[in-house]
């Protein structure tokens, strides 16, 4: 099982390795180099899946399900590097392979001709690694620090077409924006680790549910790793960098900005769970519930594919944060897991008609694709009704489990989501009927649409079969993965969840019908003037939910602007009174060195040169007095004699 | 006056004087001459003279002196020194076809 794991993470790492080292030399740019890194990850964690459903070993105790070296030692401290296989891990494990592996595979068509292709799968594999890393890990430390590497992949992904600005921008933003929220969790290592000595999660808990955390502490802790998890599933209000990262390439957005690495965030508050007090839960439960409704808001005015979808990802992900607050734990996760699969899915499907339309993505010059694309098209329904929650669909199960976990813990919220579940089918349904029926808008963009090659067309097929039947409790991956999980998280029994009543399940349905049978009348049965006219009263709603409700504006004014003008202020005294201090200094330095330099050219150098010229004369002198005559040299010698025995005399 | 009484009167301050004498006159043979080995002979003039004072002391001093001993490093000394300026002297007469010491003025400064 140890192998296992060693296998799932390594694998991709290799590919990684091996790809940014000679991927640009290898045939096909090594595309196939890193499909099988990812292959091997996938068949290992299939085989992890199956074992662990056997069974094997779902104790903790049990050394093969969790194997941890040491690390770093300093004297007594010794901090370790872990591996933990539970039932969670099992399924994240299956969720994160599977949907790279797709995605591997569907950019191996839609990124072909691109001239950085070696470089863009490297990067995807090493984005696997540090993804299956972050969900191995059996510390909070090894976590963070899969955490920050799945952050720098996607800032290198989102910026891959670096030759134009906006992607790098999106790069940029997201970077900076997902940062802020994990200083929160740095705050919360250091938080946790001074109290319990530790970074394990089994310390951690035990530690939690002895008491030796208090609740304040737990509060603090948790408050630090959800802000963590706002910043990564782009939560309100940290949700603004998710949009802005779809300028990355389509396979992208899918695998990280839909699938694995903003649902992070949720498996973060789902495998610290237990640190969770009802106060921080109440926050989780509020700050999702409000980006549920406000990123569904902005969903129904945005006309480009991949911002409809991306907002419908913030939108989802508030859903899970609503479950994990409402103490439905299987619920959220669970739909974690059916949201990867359908979102993926529309993610790819929207690559598909992306490049069926040569790079298009405006909606309104689409329309009527469906004829043009039927896989996609139908795979793309697929998903639509997995996402609105039709029933016996996957997200049916899970967004009602979250509806209903919501029911019992906080019915206000329950109201909040079920009107983001409804918002959640309508422009789903709107996006989907503005780009596959109807009459085709941009007669150009249409002639030219075709249906995608096969790698595109399988992933797609995949995922939605997936989308369809993950909801069920399939080789009973929820009642032996998950369920023991959810029941160690929450202490003990309720699990809310699965108290399904009625009432719940018959509005959750309802929700979701309403939402599509209003878009079908508005979007099919409505002459488009019809919409116009009635959509007249409200177009300062609609303008607000298109300019998404100014937070790129407002923290442009709030946070940008002042920070530019306390940076410029800044520089200003910096330029005048640093720089003016230091270059006065300098000056003062060089006139008083001038002086110095006066100084010393006309008196020590004068003085050296009076004495050579003095010593020369002199010389010159005395020169004349050695003639080379002997007689001479004689006659001074005796005259000296001479003096020297009359002074001896006198004396 | 016996002849020995005469020899007997003759005391220090005579062969002082005679010394003197011939210390002069060396110095005088040195200054003027411009011969080389005029100076030479004057040198030899000087070095007795010094001798010949040596011994005196030896012989009149108040204490023994034993000056005769230096009188005798002196007279090697003058040999050698005669024998090594004759030497240059001949080379120099080799080399200019001249001993006129005031016309071998290589060595000015």
């Amino acid at each position: 099982m140890l192998t296992l794991a060693l296998v799932i993470v390594l694998a991709p790492f290799v590919g990684f390795l091996l790809q940014s080292a000679f991927g640009r030399r290898l045939p096909r740019q090594g595309d196939w180099l890193t499909i099988l890194g990812i292959g091997a990850s996938l068949a290992a964690a299939v085989v992890v899946f199956v074992r662990v459903l056997g069974g094997e070993v779902l104790d903790a105790a049990d050394p093969a399900a969790h194997a941890r070296w040491e690390w770093m030692r300093f004297g007594e401290v010794v901090w370790n590097v872990g591996v933990k296989i539970d039932g969670l891990t099992a399924v994240m494990l299956f969720v994160v392979t599977l949907v790279a592996f797709l995605v591997h595979v569907f950019s191996s068509a839609y990124m072909r001709g691109d001239p950085k292709y070696w470089k863009f799968f490297a990067w995807l594999q090493m984005f696997s690694t540090s993804m299956l890393i972050l969900v191995l890990a059996d510390n909070l430390l090894v976590l963070f620090i899969g955490w920050e590497l799945v952050g720098l992949c996607s800032y290198k992904l989102i910026g891959f077409w670096s030759e134009r600005q906006e992607p790098c921008n999106a790069a940029r933003k997201a970077f900076i924006t997902t940062r802020i929220g994990d200083l929160g969790m740095v705050v919360a290592l250091m938080l946790i680790y001074t109290q319990t000595k530790s970074f394990a999660f089994e310390d951690m808990f035990r530690a939690a549910s002895s008491g030796d955390l208090s609740t304040q502490v737990r509060t603090w802790a948790s408050l630090g790793l959800f802000m963590a998890a706002m910043g990564k599933s782009a939560q309100f209000p940290l949700h603004v960098w998710l949009p802005d990262a779809m300028e990355g390439p389509t396979p992208v957005s899918a695998l990280i900005h839909a699938a694995t690495m903003v649902a992070a965030g949720v498996y973060l508050v789902g495998r610290t769970f237990p640190l969770f007090t009802d106060a921080s839960l109440l926050v989780v439960a509020s700050v999702g519930a409000v980006t549920a409704v406000m990123a569904g808001l902005i969903a129904l005015a945005q006309n480009d594919i991949k911002k409809v979808l991306a907002y419908s990802t913030v939108s989802q992900l508030g859903f899970m944060f609503l479950g994990l607050g409402c103490k439905a734990w299987h619920a959220a996760l669970f739909h974690l897991t059916t949201h990867a699969f359908f979102k993926a899915l529309m993610f790819l499907g929207s690559g598909s008609v992306i490049h069926a339309c040569h790079h298009e993505q405006d909606m309104r010059k689409m329309g009527g694709l469906w004829r043009k694309l039927p896989v996609t098209g139908t795979t793309f329904f697929v998903g639509v009704l997995a996402i609105a929650g039709f029933p016996f669909t996957a997200g049916f199960y899970s967004k009602d489990s979250i509806l209903s976990g919501a029911w019992h813990a906080h019915p206000a919220l329950f109201w909040v989501g079920l009107g983001a579940a409804v918002l959640t089918a309508f422009y789903m349904f709107r996006l989907f009927a503005g780009t596959f029926m109807g009459k085709p808008k941009d007669a150009h963009v249409f002639e030219h649409a075709h249906e995608s090659p096969f790698a595109m067309t399988l992933p797609l097929v995949v995922l939605g079969v997936l989308a369809a039947v993950s909801g069920f409790d399939l080789f009973g991956w929820h009642t032996k993965l998950l369920d023991p999980v959810a029941a160690g998280a929450l202490n003990a029994g309720s699990l809310h969840g699965h108290e399904h009543s009625g009432f719940v399940m018959a509005l959750a349905i309802a929700a979701g019908l309403i939402g599509l049978a209003a878009g079908f009348f508005v979007f099919r049965v409505l002459a488009p003037s019809r919409v116009e006219a009635l959509k007249r009263p409200f177009a300062g709603l609609e303008r607000a939910f298109a300019g998404k409700f100014g937070f790129d504006e407002l923290y442009r004014e709030v946070i940008l602007r002042p920070a530019y003008v306390l940076a410029s202020v800044l520089a200003w005294a910096d330029r005048e009174g640093i720089d003016g201090a230091v270059n006065g200094l300098g000056r003062t330095a060089v006139s008083a060195a001038q002086g110095s330099g006066t100084v010393d050219r006309v008196v020590v150098d004068g003085a050296v040169r009076g004495t050579g010229a003095l010593i020369l004369a002199g010389g010159a002198g005395v020169a004349r007095t050695q003639s080379g005559r002997i007689r001479t040299y004689v006659a001074f010698g005796i005259a000296a004699v001479a003096v020297i025995l009359i002074l001896g005399r006198i004396f | 006056m016996t002849t020995l009484a005469l020899l007997q009167s003759i005391g220090l301050v005579h062969f002082l004087v005679v010394g003197a004498v011939l210390f002069c006159a060396g110095i005088t043979t040195v200054l003027a001459r411009r011969n080389a080995v005029g100076i030479l002979i004057g040198l030899e003039l000087i070095l007795n003279a010094a001798n010949l004072n040596l011994v005196a002391f030896e012989r009149f001093g108040p204490a023994p002196l034993r000056g005769t001993v230096f009188a005798i490093f002196v007279l090697a000394v003058a040999a050698a020194e005669a024998a090594i300026a004759l030497a240059i002297v001949l080379n120099v007469f080799d080399s200019r076809d001249e001993i006129d010491v005031d016309e071998t003025t290589a060595l000015k400064g």
